[in-house]
């Protein structure tokens, strides 16, 4: 033994530090990959945020002079555009808006004349509300169906039929039948509103989650029944079936856990689908949420509220889809160890 | 090739087509269905008992009778009519839509298939970034940039419907690409663009018009979503999604008929055309 420093050599490394180097590989590889997803999902966003600032801007149309209505004085137009700080060129404005826009403040709204924040933050929770809400709901339905459709054989045709027509029908087309039914002929809940307190809340977003779990928890259902019904397939579960392992056994342990995975990646894409989903449905319900605000933003051509919005609303897609891939490398050992191909 | 040989290829791809269909009576029947449906759509003049846009205050929220077949709405107009006019422009916006996304995302699939390399890698980050974000949203910051109408969403949705086309396709044609007739192709010195235009093009048709049946399916529910919150279709026009919004306050004073028939019929287009979907890409995969 010649060399001065031990370490660089393979026969002075004792097994533990070269096991604690390997797991320190281990977990610097994922580290480092989980920060460049990050970086990258951030850097979505931003572009996203940038690009529909410019397109608002380069919108046909004077914002100002829609709200200040059409004889306004060219001075009172100026004055105006001076006021919101429209006069500077669009990159410095798009600049002041990021800066602004990450301390929370999206600016003031033209039709309401009160801050952006000020808009969204009673909507926010009218929002959540109803969209995790709904992904209860899809998830016992789709869940409940698609399981039972996949496991048991007699029920695969009649499941398939049921998810193939609640696929084809949309939240609005729900809302109205489920509106004629329990709301107006056998009353238990109101047609429209938010409804004050946790129980008016959950009482009045009934319908409106159950319109927009129809259509997802069909789906839900559908890729549950085909993923177990592939899972239950292979070759390794009739292996455990000639082992002799008892039918629930074989079903918790060798097919619903293998077939998890398309399953958890569908709920994570309902939860982003549901929010797009909320934007029609809160209309239809008249509630007074974030959906309900981008819309008549975007009809009252209040840009600072509908940027807001639509950029809050592209941080939520990014960030579930993220969890999801974030899930995956937890749940998969294949993904984890990267061997997945 | 010569236009005969290329003509009796065509028409063997029909025959195989109709010899599916024979074995496939379900097809058939859900094929006729929505060639009805479109039917309907292009020749609502003739078939419309009434004027859709009549409107007449004495007659207004009529029940269904002989003179109006499924009532009148709020104005007094006969909802039949407008159901059957209102097919043209449900069926138009998802039409253009389609053709637009398959399009692009086939021309772009195909490219990238056959190119590989970086070209492939770049299409396939952008199509994973705009896969994120749902169709209707894009539609309705659309609108927030030109306009109320149908030209804002069906351009959007054209646009956020290209990731769906493109995955697809981009997997079939990388299988055909290692097919023995490409490099059949390619040894009697037929250029890239040839081979995957006259070649690799026909070969995954039927696939690519079973995804644009589904497509087609979806975009109906989605531009009828726009019409339904008033960011679409605007009146005196009108299409099935505008229908059930309209129909709202009468369905509130017990007279459902134009929001239910409005919204039965967007159900029925679409289960009929994803059906008509499911058929085409089984027989695709069989005839693999």
């Amino acid at each position: 033994m010649t060399t001065i420093e031990p370490d660089t050599s393979p026969d002075h490394t004792t097994q533990a530090a070269m096991r604690q180097q390997i797991t320190a590989r281990r977990i610097a590889r994922p580290a480092r990959s989980a920060a460049v997803a990050i970086g990258a999902r951030l850097l979505t966003i931003l572009v996203a945020s940038l690009l529909i600032f410019v397109a608002l801007n380069a919108a046909p149309g004077d914002p100002v002079r829609a709200v200040l209505g059409a004889h306004a004085s060219q001075a009172a137009v100026l004055h105006e555009r001076h006021l919101l700080g429209l006069d500077h060129p669009l990159i410095v404005r798009y600049w002041d808006w990021l800066g602004n826009a990450v301390h929370g403040n999206f600016g003031t709204s033209l039709v309401y004349k009160t801050s952006v924040g000020s808009l969204l933050s009673p909507r926010v929770g009218t929002t959540l509300f109803l969209v995790f809400y709904s992904l209860l709901l899809t998830l016992i339905g789709g869940l409940t169906i698609g399981v039972l459709g996949g496991a048991i054989p007699r029920l695969s045709s009649p499941t398939a039929v049921l998810t193939g027509v609640f696929l084809a029908i949309p939240a609005f087309v729900a809302a109205q039948i489920l509106v004629v039914i329990f709301a107006l002929h056998l009353g238990w809940f109101p047609v429209s509103g938010n409804g004050v307190g946790f129980a008016g809340q959950l009482r009045h977003l009934t319908l409106p989650a159950i319109s927009l779990a129809v259509g997802w928890s069909a789906w839900v259902a559908q890729v549950t029944r085909a993923a177990i019904r592939e899972t239950a397939a292979l070759e390794h579960v009739d292996t455990a079936r000639g082992r002799g392992i008892a039918t629930t056994r074989l079903f918790r342990r060798h097919v619903l856990r293998n077939a998890s995975i398309p399953i958890i990646t569908v709920s994570g894409l309902t939860l982003a689908a549901l929010f797009a989903g909320a934007v029609v449905v809160e209309n239809a319900f008249s509630l007074n949420g974030l959906g309900s605000l981008l819309v008549s933003s975007v009809s009252a051509k209040d840009y600072s509220v509908v940027l807001a919005v639509s950029v809050l609303f592209v941080a939520i897609f990014v960030v579930v889809t993220s969890v999801i891939d974030g899930l995956h490398v937890l749940l998969d050992p294949r993904i984890r160890h990267g061997s997945a191909r | 090739m010569t236009a005969t040989s290329m003509g009796r290829i065509a028409g063997r791809r029909t025959a195989a087509l109709t010899r599916a269909a024979g074995r496939d009576p379900a097809l058939t029947v859900v094929a006729t269905l929505c060639a009805l449906i479109v039917l309907v759509a292009v020749c609502a003049p003739l078939l419309a008992p009434d004027d859709p846009t009549q409107t007449d205050i004495l007659h207004q929220n009529l029940s269904a009778s002989g003179a109006h077949l499924l009532g009148t709405d709020a104005l007094g107009r006969d909802i039949l009519s407008r159901l059957i006019y209102g097919a043209r422009l449900s069926l138009l916006g998802p039409a253009l839509v389609v053709s637009s996304a398959v399009g692009i995302g086939t021309a772009l699939a195909i490219a990238s298939a056959w190119i590989g390399g970086p070209f492939d890698r770049v299409v396939a980050r952008i199509l994973d970034v705009l896969f994120a974000f749902p169709a209707i949203l894009l539609a309705i910051v659309a609108v927030a940039i030109f306009g109320e109408g149908l030209a804002a969403p069906v351009v959007a949705l054209a646009i956020a419907y290209i990731p769906y086309v493109a995955r697809v396709v981009r997997s079939v044609a990388l299988r055909e690409r290692h097919l023995a007739y490409v490099d059949a192709g390619r040894s009697l010195g037929f250029s890239g663009f040839k081979i995957c235009v006259r070649h690799i093009l026909p070969n995954v048709g039927l696939m690519i018009v079973a995804q644009a049946t589904i497509a087609f399916a979806s975009a109906i529910m989605d531009l009828a979503g726009i019409s339904f919150i008033g960011l679409g279709v605007q009146p005196p026009a009108s299409d099935w999604g505008l229908m059930v919004s309209d129909g709202a306050s009468a369905l509130l004073n017990d007279h459902p008929v134009e929001t239910l028939s409005a919204g039965g019929a967007i159900v029925i287009t679409v289960v009929l055309f994803n059906l008509l979907g499911e058929r085409l890409s089984t027989v695709s995969e069989v005839r693999r």
